[in-house]
């Protein structure tokens, strides 16, 4: 019986992640490649929402956050992603729940010393590990990869790519 | 069902994020990539026409940046650790510059001050030649006078130190405009502008000579300590020539700036020894001036006799003929 636990508690615990989930969550963001070499990783943080699906072990959410990192000199990004996004529970008999994940929508990008901003696409693919606190709460970790798309624009070089790590906490409504 | 209807909504949702996002501005590559370029050069001239180093001296000068400013931000915080050779074969004694690395100024920011934070600063050639100081994580033989660096015009406090910032001067402001390429040439003259000193404790090294006291050999390690330095910004493509005749040396400055601001070496004019003055900014109005003085008279006591009427300069690549 591997991918389903049919135990009682099991099932409970199973049926109350399966609830429209609200959550926080905060942890650092990191910046790669180019970008590593102009800020510094620093504390980012959201919040969001999720609601099942008519297939069982899809769920459908939107995300908001945000993450400042500045550097030792001039230079800064502040970044507001706000997406949609696709998450999968992997159907495996364990204690804790699998999660993966995959997103888009836009970033509000604010970069310094230029002081611009604008809205940028973004896409998104996630893992998060969690497991329950009792039937209200869940805990958690998630990893997310992001990647601000400005190919796409004339004269652009580079998409911008941050690595999020960060503690969840679910409310399962 | 309200999920969903909810579900339905963010679905629908999802594509407008992505709609409202289709021209714009490249601001990751804006970030990654620098419009400003920093050129630090140790001569006198502004160009290429800096004469040969005078034979006879130390071979060697170690240079430790730790970062440069402008006004106080920190637009350069990038550390330059540098060996450079007494000679023609780089770029901070041939006129070319040496790249410092850098990113970008404040937009629409107004600057007026360079400051340039030097930790070392030595020559090597002592008395005795096993005299050594540390640098770049190992000794090096030479004497390091930074820390005699310490007094400023007519003052014998010793707590002023002159080079940690070393305050540069920008003749006529940056006005950076975001826009192209900005390069920012900080200018201190330390070719042919050395000489010996003696501390008390009896080792001769060389150093750069004061531009505004007369340093004698008394008191045993007093080296004044103030350099002459000069910073300029242009925006790469809106820049032109002008040519002047006569002098040995031709010299351009804001016109905005008072010459007396620049005479006695206080700080060194946009100069050369070519009669053809490059990178003057279009559309700054500029005086002109020539010299018939030799570089060690003008670092301490030059003037200038004009050469005519302000220029200014208003396509790039105009050249004006005074």
């Amino acid at each position: 019986m591997l991918w389903e636990n049919v135990s009682a508690s099991g099932l409970r615990r199973r049926d109350d992640f399966m609830k429209p989930q609200a959550g926080i969550w905060f942890g650092p963001g990191m910046p790669l490649f180019e970008l590593y070499d102009k800020v510094e990783p620093a504390l980012g943080g959201g919040a969001f929402f999720r609601l099942n699906t008519p297939l069982t072990y899809f769920k459908t959410g939107v995300e908001v956050g945000y993450q400042k990192h500045n550097s030792q000199g001039v230079n800064g990004i502040s970044l507001v992603p706000i997406y949609g996004n696709v998450l999968f529970l992997l159907p495996i008999k364990f204690p804790m729940n699998f999660q993966f994940k995959l997103g888009a929508g836009g970033v509000k990008v604010y970069i310094k010393p230029e002081e611009k901003q604008q809205f940028d696409p973004l896409f998104m693919a996630g893992l998060e590990v969690s497991f329950m606190a009792g039937r209200m709460v869940n805990f958690g970790l998630r990893f997310d990869y992001m990647v601000i798309y400005e190919k796409h624009l004339s004269g652009a070089k580079y998409n911008g790519y941050f690595f999020n790590t960060g503690l969840t906490l679910y409310f399962n409504l | 069902m309200k999920n969903t209807k909810l579900l339905l909504l963010i679905l629908i949702l999802l594509p407008l994020l992505f709609t409202s996002s289709c021209d714009g501005e490249p601001l990751i590559t804006e970030l990654v990539e620098n419009r400003v370029k920093v050129l630090l050069k140790g001569t006198l001239e502004s160009d290429e026409s800096a004469p040969v180093w005078a034979g006879g001296g130390p071979g060697v000068l170690y240079l430790d940046i730790s970062e440069i400013r402008a006004d106080g931000d920190r637009f350069a915080n990038y550390r330059l650790v540098e060996k450079i050779p007494v000679n023609e074969t780089n770029g901070f004694f041939n006129g070319k510059g040496l790249n410092y690395k850098s990113d970008d100024l404040y937009i629409d920011s107004t600057y007026k001050n360079i400051e340039v934070y030097i930790r070392k600063m030595g020559f090597n050639g002592t008395s005795p030649s096993s005299t050594t100081f540390y640098f770049d994580d190992e000794d090096v033989y030479g004497y390091d006078f930074n820390p005699m660096q310490l007094r400023v015009e007519g003052s014998t406090d010793t707590d002023d130190n002159l080079v940690f910032p070393l305050y540069v001067p920008v003749a006529g402001g940056i006005k950076y405009d975001g826009e192209g390429e900005w390069i920012l040439e900080v200018r201190i003259v330390i070719k042919n502008n050395i000489r010996q000193y003696t501390t008390s404790g009896g080792i001769t090294f060389w150093a750069i000579a004061d531009n505004i006291n007369t340093v004698t050999s008394s008191p045993a390690g007093y080296i004044g300590g103030n350099l002459a330095s000069i910073a300029y910004a242009y925006k790469k493509g809106y820049t032109g020539t002008i040519t002047i005749g006569g002098g040995s040396y031709q010299v351009a400055i804001p016109a905005e700036d008072d010459i007396s601001e620049y005479v006695n070496g206080k700080i060194p004019p946009y100069i050369s020894q070519t009669g053809v003055l490059e990178n003057i900014p279009v559309g700054v109005p500029m005086k002109v001036y020539t010299t018939g003085s030799d570089q060690a008279t003008i670092i301490k006591s030059g003037t200038y006799s004009s050469a005519g009427a302000d220029v200014l300069l208003t396509v790039p690549g105009e050249n004006a003929n005074r």
